[in-house]
């Protein structure tokens, strides 16, 4: 018997990769290994942040594609991280013409609603049959509605609130610190966690509605969680880390090219690929332009973007209707 | 299983027959005749019905998800499925709200051998030709069938055209296991369109036309030309071979 099989030989290699990638995130070009100050306040949060909003978003895409049935559901083009980005705006304009104090976590409360609102109307839109191209569509839609507003709004503002709207639709995690970095990565261990347990659900969602009902599940009930613990999961990601596009989409692809379709195998690497290919990136950005820092999602962007087209046209050759 | 005065929207009118225990039940008719939406009515899935359809005794409406789950396994007629997945792992699709675990192993590699698909398990469900997707959905929903059989419930099969996309070495199998699931104390419900392989394997009949039932009973009284006739609008022919078998043709 093997010890070994080929899911936990790739999660080796992946985890063996993320920890390499930690630990030059962390250590490089790091003059004196004693300057704590720069290591628990700078580069730890950053790299908590990370992690976890690459968990939230890759796992919010393999349930959504679980969930519609449709390959190219993530959170950026179903327009949820849009969504989150429109509720964290306005809730800056807001507490900017009110010059009210309010506490910190009122930003992210915004942004889940409106992630919130935005899947909701797209799922009451199309109705009984939610799968196939009209979620895509709908997205399309939504996502256009949440950027005319946030640019409505950024116009509207005034100069200082001006730069947090642009850092939103970017993506970065140069603004977070050790509470927010905290907060992020217990948001994200709690959405992995509630998901590594019911890799069932998940595959059960392969069945069509009437058999998955013949097969004793409930829909409605499987719909509203995926839907619930999504929205909470990627608004939080968006209120503090900006939109990061396209990782909800590769991630879960390239885990299934690695472990295969069962989602017992695809929870656990969905997430670690993820985490790789956003510090990956992260070091790019970094590094790349140095001293200049680029946007995480200009990056992740520029991979993703070909990536979606090259998964339309393996569609169309494999006859997969979305 | 008793139904009483069933109606659903236009499509089911006053449908009353009560189903024996232990036994196979063929339903005919024309397409759109009704006879899917019936078996989905039965199975639950349908639930703005009128009439009452009592289930062991209980109201239809009245029991809950995971009983019916363990009192009924449905074979539908569209089973596509959108993405990939392989064929071991949608076997287990069928088992998932069991709590026998232990068991599950062995049935499943019981009923694979039956139906002769277990040099398939390792392909993708995508992968399979039409007869063997066929072979993969009534493993998935055998295997349901036998987790769940237990003393506490009468159990049902409910199975909308079994026999679609299977060639004439598989035939036989099915009717073979159809024949050991009455035997084990399923009451199966079958739409069939092949008339003679009904006649075969059913113990009654229920011929349904435009949503109402033409007639319903013991198959050596319902099935004849002249019911054939209400039930499909062209005349049929008996004939009788020498061996006393009865044959249909239209």
């Amino acid at each position: 018997m093997k010890i070994l099989n080929k899911t936990s030989t790739v999660n080796f290699i992946l985890i063996s990769t993320v920890l390499v990638f930690s630990l030059f995130i962390l250590f490089y070009d790091l003059k004196d290994f004693n300057d704590h100050l720069i290591l628990l306040n700078i580069r730890l949060p950053r790299l908590i942040s990370a992690i976890s909003v690459a968990t939230i978003l890759s796992l919010s895409g393999l349930v959504l594609q679980a969930l519609f049935k449709n390959d190219l559901a993530e959170p950026s083009i179903l327009g949820i991280s849009s969504g989150g980005t429109l509720g964290a705006v306005i809730g800056i304009f807001l507490l900017s013409v009110t010059h009210l104090n309010a506490p910190y976590f009122v930003i992210p409360l915004f942004s889940i609603l409106f992630s919130f609102l935005s899947i909701y109307l797209i799922i009451k839109i199309a109705g009984k049959n939610p799968y196939s191209a009209i979620i895509i569509l709908l997205g399309v839609a939504i996502n256009s509605f949440n950027g005319a507003l946030i640019t409505l709004i950024s116009y509207l503002s005034d100069n200082s609130n001006l730069r947090n709207v642009i850092f939103w639709g970017m993506g970065s995690f140069t603004n977070t610190n050790i509470y927010t970095s905290t907060l992020l990565g217990v948001v994200a261990l709690g959405f992995w966690i509630l998901y590594i347990k019911r890799p069932k659900v998940l595959n059960a969602l392969r069945l069509n509605d009437e058999n998955l009902f013949y097969a004793g599940f409930n829909l409605k009930k499987i719909q509203t969680f995926i839907i619930i613990t999504v929205t909470v999961a990627v608004g939080i990601s968006v209120a503090f880390c900006g939109l990061v596009s396209f990782v909800g989409l590769i991630a879960p692809h390239i885990a299934r090219l690695l472990v295969g379709h069962n989602h017992k195998d695809s929870v656990t690497t969905t997430p670690l690929v993820a985490i790789a290919l956003i510090l990956f990136t992260d070091i790019l950005c970094k590094n790349l332009l140095y001293p200049i820092e680029l946007p995480t999602s200009v990056i992740t962007s520029f991979i993703g973007a070909p990536y979606f087209i090259h998964l339309i046209f393996k569609s169309r050759k494999h006859k997969i209707d979305y | 299983m008793i139904i009483k005065n069933l109606s659903y929207k236009t499509i089911l009118t006053d449908i009353s027959f009560e189903l024996n225990q232990g036994s196979i039940c063929a339903i005919l008719g024309e397409n759109g005749s009704g006879k899917s939406t019936l078996l989905k009515t039965l199975s639950g899935y349908y639930m703005d019905y009128q009439g009452d359809i009592s289930l062991n005794q209980q109201n239809l409406k009245e029991i809950s998800l995971l009983e019916l789950y363990k009192t009924r396994a449905v074979l539908t007629q569209n089973n596509h499925l959108h993405n990939f997945i392989l064929c071991k792992d949608y076997l287990e699709l069928g088992g998932y709200n069991s709590e026998t675990s232990d068991q599950h192993a062995i049935i499943m590699r019981e009923t694979c051998e039956v139906l002769k698909i277990t040099h398939l398990l390792e392909k993708d469900y995508l992968q399979c030709s039409g007869g063997e997707q066929q072979r993969m959905n009534l493993a998935r929903v055998f295997i349901q069938a036998q987790l769940n059989l237990s003393k506490e419930y009468q159990p049902y099969l409910f199975l909308d055209e079994p026999f679609n996309h299977l060639d004439v070495k598989h035939i036989p199998i099915l009717v073979q296991q159809l024949q050991e699931f009455k035997k084990s104390g399923f009451s199966i419900m079958v739409i069939l369109h092949d008339i003679n392989l009904a006649y075969q394997i059913c113990d009654q009949a229920l011929f349904l036309k435009q949503g109402k039932i033409v007639a319903y009973g013991d198959k050596e009284s319902t099935f004849n030309i002249n019911n054939l006739y209400l039930t499909f609008d062209i005349p049929f022919e008996e004939i009788l071979t020498t061996h006393g078998e009865r044959y249909f043709k239209s």
